[in-house]
C-alpha cells in the first residue's frame, strides 16, 4: 500500500532516517527535514499506523516520538537535532548538535526552560540523555532553581568544576561499626576532623559513605601517588581506631 | 458463546498461527526456555486456546488462531511436540471477539497463577527466603517464582502496603515503591521497618531517577544502613569509570524495555546487574 500525496522522494526521507537500525545505512537528512516530510505525511490522509507499515516499523512509537518532539521542543532547536549514535554526531567540531533520545527528553522539559537546558549540555558536553532526565525531573521534584539543579546534576556526574573529590575505599561497618551506627551528619563531622588532621589543604566537605570516604576540595590535590597512598592509609587508619 | 462450546483436542502445532487475535504482543519468546523446561518436566498443565479466523479459512496452512497460551504453543514448538491439548472452538471468530476471548484468559490466568504459586511456595520460602530453592524445590520456573513473591509483597509483609502507598503518595514510581518495601523488609520476611522504609522514600522523592538508582543499590549493598547513608554512599560513587559496551540491536530494546519496567535507565540496569554479580562472587 502505498502512501498518500508525498513523493517517493519524501518516503524515501522518512525510510532512511526513522527506524533504520537493521537497514545498515546512516541516517541521512536533518531531523527538519524528516518531520517536514512526515507531516505532510500526516496531512494527507495517512495514519501513523499506515506510516509505520509502510517503513516497515514494528510499531508507532518512534513516529509518536517525532511529533511530540515537533510540537514540544523548542522550534529554535529542532535545527540542531541530529540522529546516528552519539560517536557520530560526538565528532561535530562545534559540539552544537544534540541526539534524537536527547531531543526526546529535552523536549519533556518545560519550554521556557529548554534553550538554557541545551546550553547548558552543550557547554559541559554532556552527550547522554540521563542528564537531561536528571534535570527535567529535578525541576518537577524540588524547589531548586534551575541553577542550583545543573550544579546538582553535575556534581553528581562527577563534571563540577567548582569542586574536585578524592575517594578513598573503606568499609565502614567492618572497619569501625561504631561509625557505622551514627546518622550522617555526625559521620560527617567526625570524618571532617579526622581527614584536616592528615591533609593541609582546605576542604569543602566530607562524606563519609559506608564503602567510600569522599574529600571535597575547591583544588585538585597536588599530591604525588606516594603522598596519596600514606593519605589514604593514615585516614583509614583513623578511621579503624576511632573509639569516642 | 461459552466454554461448553469449546472441545477438548490434541492439535497439530504446526496447523496452529498467532497473531489476529493476541493481546499480549511484546516478545512472547521471552523466557520461554524456563517454561519450555517447565512443560517437559511436568507437562502441559493447562491447554491452549484455538478458533478459526477469516485468515485461517483462507489459509491452506493453518486450522486454527490462537486465543490464549501463546508462549505455551512456542514452547511446544521448541521441544519438538507435534500435537498440543487445545480446547477448540470450531467457529469463525471476528478480530474483537477473539481478542475478548484472549484477553480475558491472559486476565484471570495472570492472577490466579501467581496466587497459587505464592500459596505453594509460601511457607518454604518464610523458612529458606531463597527463590532459587523455591524454583529447585516445587519444579516451578525461577522467573516464576521471582514474578510471584513481588506480587505478593505487599500481602506478606506487615506494614508493606502502607509503606507503598506512603511511596506512591511522593510520586515515587510503582516499581521503586516495591523496591523499597523489599528493601526495609525485617529478617522474620514478614513485617517491615516501616521508619526506614519511609526516610528512605523521603529521600528518593528529591532525588532523579538516575540517583534514586544509585540509592536503591547502595541500599541493596548494604542493608544495615540508613536512608541518609545511602544517599550518601550513592553521591559518593559519582566518579566512576564509564565503559562503554555494544549491543545487538534485540538485546538492546529489550534491555531498554526491562529498563521502562523498572523505571529505571539501561546503564543503571546493567550496573545493578553487575553489581549483584560481583556481590555474589563476593569480589566486593
Amino acid at each position: 500500500m502505498a502512501l498518500k500525496g508525498i513523493t517517493q522522494k519524501e518516503v524515501f526521507v522518512l525510510d532512511r532516517n526513522i527506524g533504520n537500525q537493521d537497514s545498515g545505512f546512516s541516517a541521512q537528512n536533518t531531523f527538519e527535514e524528516v518531520i517536514k516530510a512526515l507531516t505532510k505525511a500526516v496531512d494527507k490522509g495517512n495514519t501513523l499506523d499506515d506510516i509505520a507499515l509502510h517503513l516497515n516499523l514494528e510499531a508507532t512509537t518512534m513516529l509518536y516520538r517525532h511529533i511530540y518532539i515537533r510540537d514540544n521542543l523548542d522550534d529554535k532547536l529542532h535545527k540542531f537535532v541530529r540522529y546516528g549514535s552519539s560517536e557520530e554526531y560526538k565528532n561535530d567540531k562545534k559540539g552544537i548538535f544534540i541526539g534524537f533520545q536527547m531531543a526526546n527528553e529535552l523536549s519533556r522539559v518545560p519550554k521556557n526552560e529548554q534553550n538554557r537546558v541545551y546550553k547548558f549540555i552543550v557547554k559541559n558536553k554532556l552527550k547522554g540523555w540521563n542528564e537531561i532526565k536528571s534535570v527535567r525531573e529535578l525541576l518537577e521534584r524540588t524547589n531548586l532553581n534551575i541553577n542550583e539543579i545543573f550544579e546538582k546534576v553535575l556534581s553528581e556526574s562527577g563534571k563540577s568544576d567548582k569542586s574536585y573529590s578524592h575517594t578513598i575505599p573503606i568499609n565502614l561497618e567492618d572497619d569501625s561499626p561504631k561509625l557505622f551506627k551514627m546518622d550522617q551528619d555526625s559521620k560527617n563531622k567526625i570524618a571532617m576532623k579526622l581527614v584536616k588532621k592528615h591533609l593541609k589543604e582546605p576542604v569543602l566537605e566530607v562524606n563519609l559513605a559506608y564503602t567510600i570516604l569522599e574529600i571535597v576540595t575547591n583544588k585538585r590535590l597536588k599530591l604525588s601517588t606516594s603522598d596519596l597512598i600514606i593519605l589514604n592509609e593514615k585516614i583509614t587508619e583513623e578511621i579503624k581506631g576511632y573509639k569516642k | 458463546m461459552s466454554i461448553s462450546d469449546f472441545e477438548y483436542k490434541e492439535i497439530d502445532v504446526e496447523r496452529i498461527t498467532t497473531g489476529v487475535f493476541q493481546v499480549r504482543d511484546k516478545n512472547p519468546a521471552k523466557n520461554i526456555e524456563p517454561l519450555a523446561a517447565g512443560i517437559k518436566n511436568m507437562g502441559l498443565l493447562q491447554p491452549i486456546g484455538l478458533a478459526k479466523s477469516k485468515e485461517t479459512e483462507k489459509s491452506d496452512k493453518y486450522d486454527y488462531e490462537i486465543l490464549w497460551g501463546q508462549r505455551r504453543h512456542l514452547a511446544f514448538k521448541r521441544l519438538g511436540e507435534e500435537k498440543i491439548p487445545a480446547l477448540v472452538l470450531d467457529k469463525v471468530l471476528t478480530k474483537p471477539q477473539g481478542k475478548k476471548y484472549a484477553l480475558q484468559e491472559n486476565l484471570i490466568r495472570e492472577d490466579m497463577s501467581r496466587s497459587d504459586v505464592w500459596n505453594t511456595i509460601r511457607e518454604f520460602y518464610l523458612e529458606f527466603e531463597d527463590p532459587a530453592k523455591c524454583a529447585d524445590e516445587f519444579g516451578i520456573p525461577l522467573p516464576i517464582v521471582k514474578d510471584a513473591l513481588k506480587a505478593n509483597l505487599l500481602e506478606r509483609i506487615d506494614g508493606g502496603k502502607e509503606l507503598f502507598e506512603f511511596a506512591l503518595s511522593l510520586d515515587i514510581p510503582k516499581a521503586t515503591a516495591f523496591k523499597i518495601v523489599d528493601i526495609v523488609k525485617n529478617p522474620d520476611n514478614t513485617s517491615a521497618n516501616i521508619k526506614k522504609g519511609q526516610s528512605l522514600c523521603k529521600v528518593l522523592s528529591t532525588e532523579s531517577t538516575q540517583m534514586r538508582n544509585k540509592v536503591i543499590a547502595a541500599a541493596k549493598r548494604t542493608p544495615n544502613g540508613d536512608a541518609k547513608g545511602w544517599l550518601a554512599q550513592a553521591k559518593a560513587e559519582k566518579n566512576y569509570k564509564k565503559r562503554n559496551i555494544e549491543l545487538e540491536e534485540v538485546f538492546d530494546n529489550a534491555l531498554k524495555e526491562l529498563a521502562d519496567k523498572l523505571g529505571s535507565t539501561p546503564e543503571n540496569v546493567i550496573l545493578d546487574t553487575v553489581l549483584e554479580l560481583l556481590e555474589s562472587e563476593e569480589l566486593i
